[in-house]
């Protein structure tokens, strides 16, 4: 073909190329016409011939002879169903689950932060004592005395309560500096971002936010948002794909998958911010992150010399944006995951390797037939890739659309433990993965058995004729080859299979932990509120009278935090006595939970002694507390604790221990305190009304809401769910795991039972005339089924046994993981490995009756 | 490829053009004039015929239409385009010049 065509050329190349059947039908009845004027009988020889010149011309033979190939591939695989089923499948589930994972690690991992010039955006916290990342102390002195950023904004994530008719709802705030979008580089869609001088009542919206609540309004611009503590205006819209802080998904770190934040806000009066939750800066172009990260530690360290009133020890710490975001565990875990889904691709490719092995063994006969009629090397090899790329293709799009599954069901469940996980989709970078796997594979699977075959054909070509398709099997190596695949394959899956056997037996156990609470009928509601005046604690007390009233309802209780309801913080101390006894030791944290009179009856927390709190615990009575029974032992070994006047008030109860922080870690010691007495020690968190109910009555959440509407019309109610939901969220990152890696494993268990059963039936089906000379020579069928399946469970019980060791030395690696798990036992061991054995056994038996059952007569004949 | 019965690589085309340079003609009528023409010395096999016809058509030289021929078939004829007629210069060109310095050598030796 020559290099360069004309434009014109083209044109009419392509025009060929469509109109091509008419064209040659023309051509067709130009030549007959010739014919019959010439009135001879026709030298014309074949008129395919001419066709393909004609396709040879117009320079489209390649298309031509692909379309035959691919022609011929279809025709064979709907002739070999079995292996085309089994093949696509197997490598439409090792591509989908493996571009799945890619999918999760290209968001969350490969794709660069979507701000401009990331690589130099940092976040600047303190690290001390209490936290590995905390507050940074003094960002003003920060900004102010180093040289090394062209700027730093503090934020803090925060909920406001937006006023409605209908009561208050709560919306995702984030508060920040001035300078908090042009250190992103952010641009808004619609107005503009902060400046440094805005006024602090100027607000930037989400996207979604303004879709769903303001109804696009087109001249949004200037409008008021009216929250329960203050009134801003908007200024700008910030577009969806705008994104940060990741976590403000809600106020509070773990509650909400839907990551977004409808508005930022500025601080409130003003700009003079000593301490703030969390700094992104910007470094200096010609700076490096390390030297920023000194410099700002030893002004850090200078700063906190000078502070009139120094703080706990603190030192600041600048690291990359993107590790603050995705953390070390975070990468660690994708790095496993990706790891241990390129195995399971792995193990689909040596699965259909072995098929395609075979079946181009049994066909070996028909390629020598070929080879000896004059077929060249290329065309066979180019007539191999056409059925790979056709194997593929249906493989990798069955891939791809699992894989689009996969992603999604993966992120209804881990969003709210994966930073950046809206940033997580199939883009062009997946398609390319995709596509390149689907080629590593194509070349593995397909090429590799016809090399082998076209390599040997010299020497076997004549033999391989003469005795028929039977006998011809590859070299030493290969079979060696294709049994340690096996050997592997069962290896990994039993490895994969006691992972998440300890998973679902940790699971099953901590489902049977008592938590100290009765969770049947309970529901739980979130009170929130942020205003000028923060609600009056007895309007809780309010709340849960009328509640307790309605129909249907039992018992009703408002607490601080829910138990096992894991929002990231706690309320702990260490300053407790009992008067006339020593102090505890001052690093003893005990828990501190603030609670109305009706909570410990709602939960049905067993008082051991003594009584819970009473509506008459008032602010003008005795300060009264509750202790649970891990503090009684601590506190009053010896001596009955009710009545013991402490530093913190009188105890009038002991009451059972309860679960609090998570169902695998025992309790801790607890006080509880009656709100009416601690207003003052409420956090702005809002509080939890739990209502527990006789049955389950329809309309509760409505009619709770328009009770507390209508005590309080700036309290918002959210995050409704049953007590036993809350349970389950605890465990909702080790159900994560436990989701995974059983997909895996069970994966792997039918991979490593169809290879099995692949490798069993080709090695049967290679010694079809052996076992025929042999029952023509009297062996018992059994005997021929034994020999069949003792070759299978040698494999198979290497490959436990490989499996076995494997687990052993996997058990250590997961303990860097951030579930914990036990070490494999032999009780979780011996029967995953005897399931597994019978699994294989069982895939190897049906070649072994198939060989029992060879006719000694046809076989030999054959031959 | 298409086979040059006895014809120089390259000439069949030139011959082509210059037969459709009189007018529009089906195939049968192009290798009855090539024969006409060379006084019977040269034959054109139809398979090289339809082959070089369309390379012409590729290149753009020469356009079929549906005619009518003398006995009443319907075939496509075969008219020469206006790129096809400077093309037939050039080849005459490049032919008289290739033949001249044939002649020229031979006669030289």
């Amino acid at each position: 073909m020559t290099p360069m065509l004309s434009l014109g050329e083209w044109y009419r190349r392509v025009h060929y190329l469509l109109h091509r059947r008419e064209l040659e039908d023309q051509l067709r009845l130009d030549m007959e016409a010739h014919r019959a004027m010439m009135g001879t009988p026709a030298r014309f020889g074949n008129t395919l011939r001419l066709r393909e010149e004609a396709h040879d011309t117009w320079g489209w033979r390649w298309l031509h002879d692909l379309g035959h190939d691919l022609r011929h591939g279809l025709r064979s695989f709907v002739a070999d169903r079995a292996y085309t089923t089994t093949a696509v499948t197997t490598l439409a589930l090792g591509i989908g689950t493996t571009a799945a994972v890619f999918t999760v690690v290209n968001g969350v991992l490969l794709r660069p932060l979507p701000f401009p010039d990331a690589g130099r955006l940092v976040q600047v916290s303190g690290q001390s004592a209490l936290a590995e990342r905390g507050a940074v102390p003094d960002v003003d002195g920060l900004r102010r005395g180093s040289g090394s950023f062209a700027a730093i904004a503090g934020y803090e994530v925060a909920g406001r309560y937006l006023r409605t008719s209908t009561g208050s709802t709560r919306v995702m705030a984030v508060q920040a500096e001035g300078d908090f979008f042009s250190v992103l580089g952010a641009a808004p869609r619609l107005g503009r971002t902060f400046t440094a001088s805005d006024p602090p009542d100027a607000a930037v919206i989400g996207e979604e936010f303004w879709r769903r609540d303001l109804e696009s309004d087109p001249n949004v611009i200037g409008r008021t948002l009216a929250f329960t503590d203050r009134s801003v205006t908007i200024v700008g819209v910030m577009p969806r794909s705008f994104q940060f802080p990741y976590a403000a998904a809600s106020i509070l770190p773990g509650v909400a998958s839907a990551a977004r934040t409808d508005v930022w806000l500025r601080f409130p009066g003003g700009r003079v911010i000593h301490r703030i939750g969390e700094v992104v800066g910007r470094i200096k172009a010609d700076v490096s992150i390390e030297a920023a990260a000194q410099e700002a530690a030893a002004v850090g360290d200078r700063l906190a010399a000078e502070a009139p009133h120094p703080g706990p020890p603190t030192r600041v710490i600048v690291e990359p944006l993107a590790d603050a975001i995705v953390t070390p565990p975070v990468q660690r875990l994708l790095a496993l995951l990706f790891g241990s889904v390129v195995l399971l691709l792995a193990l689909a490719c040596a699965n259909v390797g072995t098929l395609a092995l075979a079946r181009v063994t049994r066909r070996s006969q028909h390629v020598a037939v070929r080879v000896a009629l004059g077929a060249g090397r290329g065309r066979l090899m180019r007539q191999a890739l056409a059925e790979s790329l056709l194997l593929l293709s249906a493989s990798a799009l069955a891939g791809l659309v699992l894989a689009w599954f996969a992603t999604r069901w993966f992120l209804t469940v881990a969003a709210a433990y994966l930073p950046r996980a809206h940033d997580v989709a199939l883009d062009w970078r997946v398609v390319g993965f995709v596509i390149a796997a689907a080629a590593v594979v194509g070349i593995m699977v397909a090429l590799i058995p016809m090399l082998a075959v076209l390599g040997a054909r010299d020497a076997h070509v004549q033999s391989s004729i003469r005795e028929g398709a039977g006998r011809a099997t590859a070299g030493p190596a290969a079979s060696r080859l294709r049994d340690s695949l096996i050997v592997a394959e069962i290896a990994i899956a039993f490895v994969l299979a006691v992972g998440a056997a300890l998973l679902v037996r940790e699971l099953v156990r901590l489902k049977n932990v008592d938590p100290g609470v009765s969770t049947r009928n309970v529901m739980t509601f979130h009170l929130g509120y942020r205003g000028a005046s923060p609600p009056d604690p007895r309007q809780f007390y309010a709340i849960e009278d009328r509640v307790r009233q309605l129909p249907g309802t039992a018992a009703a209780g408002v607490t601080q935090l829910v138990p096992l309801q894991n929002w990231g913080w706690t309320s702990s101390s260490s300053d407790f006595a009992v008067r006339g006894r020593p102090r505890l030791s001052p690093e003893f944290p005990i828990q501190m939970r603030y609670v109305t009179p009706g909570y410990l009856a709602t939960l049905r927390v067993a008082v051991r002694s003594g009584r819970g709190f009473t509506a008459d615990d008032t602010a003008s009575a005795t300060p009264a507390v509750v202790i649970n029974e891990t503090l009684a032992r601590r506190c009053c070994a010896g001596f009955d604790p009710v009545g013991q006047i402490t530093n913190r008030g009188t105890i009038v109860g002991v009451v059972a221990d309860v679960r609090q922080a998570s169902l695998d870690r025992p309790a801790e010691p607890e006080l509880y305190f009656p709100i009416a007495q601690n207003w003052s020690q409420i956090s702005e968190l809002g509080m939890t009304l739990l209502v527990r109910t006789t049955t389950a009555p329809a309309g509760l959440t409505d009619v709770v809401r328009s009770v507390v509407h209508d005590v309080n019309p700036d309290l918002a109610v959210f995050d409704v769910k049953g007590m036993d939901q809350v349970i389950a969220d605890s465990l909702a990152e080790f159900t994560l795991y436990l989701s995974v890696v059983t997909a895996f494993a069970a994966l792997a268990l039918v991979l490593a039972a169809s290879g099995t059963y692949g490798v069993i039936a080709y090695l049967a089906a290679s010694r079809t005339q052996e076992f025929a000379v042999r029952a023509a020579l009297g062996a018992r069928r059994a005997a021929i089924a034994r020999l069949v399946l003792a070759r299978g469970a040698r494999i198979v019980g290497l490959g436990l046994l490989i499996g076995l060791a494997g687990a052993l030395a996997a058990s250590s690696m997961v303990v860097g993981l951030p579930v914990k798990v036990r070490e494999p036992d032999l009780e979780t061991l011996a029967p995953l490995a005897a399931a597994l054995f019978v699994l294989a056994m069982t895939a190897s038996l049906l070649p072994a009756i198939h060989a029992s059952r060879v006719d000694p007569v046809r076989a030999l004949k054959a031959e | 490829m298409p086979r040059n019965d006895g014809l120089p690589p390259g000439t069949l085309a030139m011959l082509i053009l210059r037969i459709l340079a009189r007018g529009p003609l089906h195939g049968y009528g192009i290798a009855q004039r090539i024969r006409q023409l060379s006084s019977d010395a040269l034959s054109v096999e139809e398979g090289s015929l339809y082959p070089a016809l369309q390379k012409l058509l590729l290149k753009g030289w020469v356009k079929a239409e549906a005619t009518v021929s003398d006995t009443g078939r319907s075939v496509r004829a075969y008219r020469l385009t206006p790129a096809g007629r400077k093309q037939l210069e050039v080849e005459r060109a490049n032919y008289s010049r290739m033949a001249k310095a044939i002649a020229l050598l031979l006669e030289s030796a």
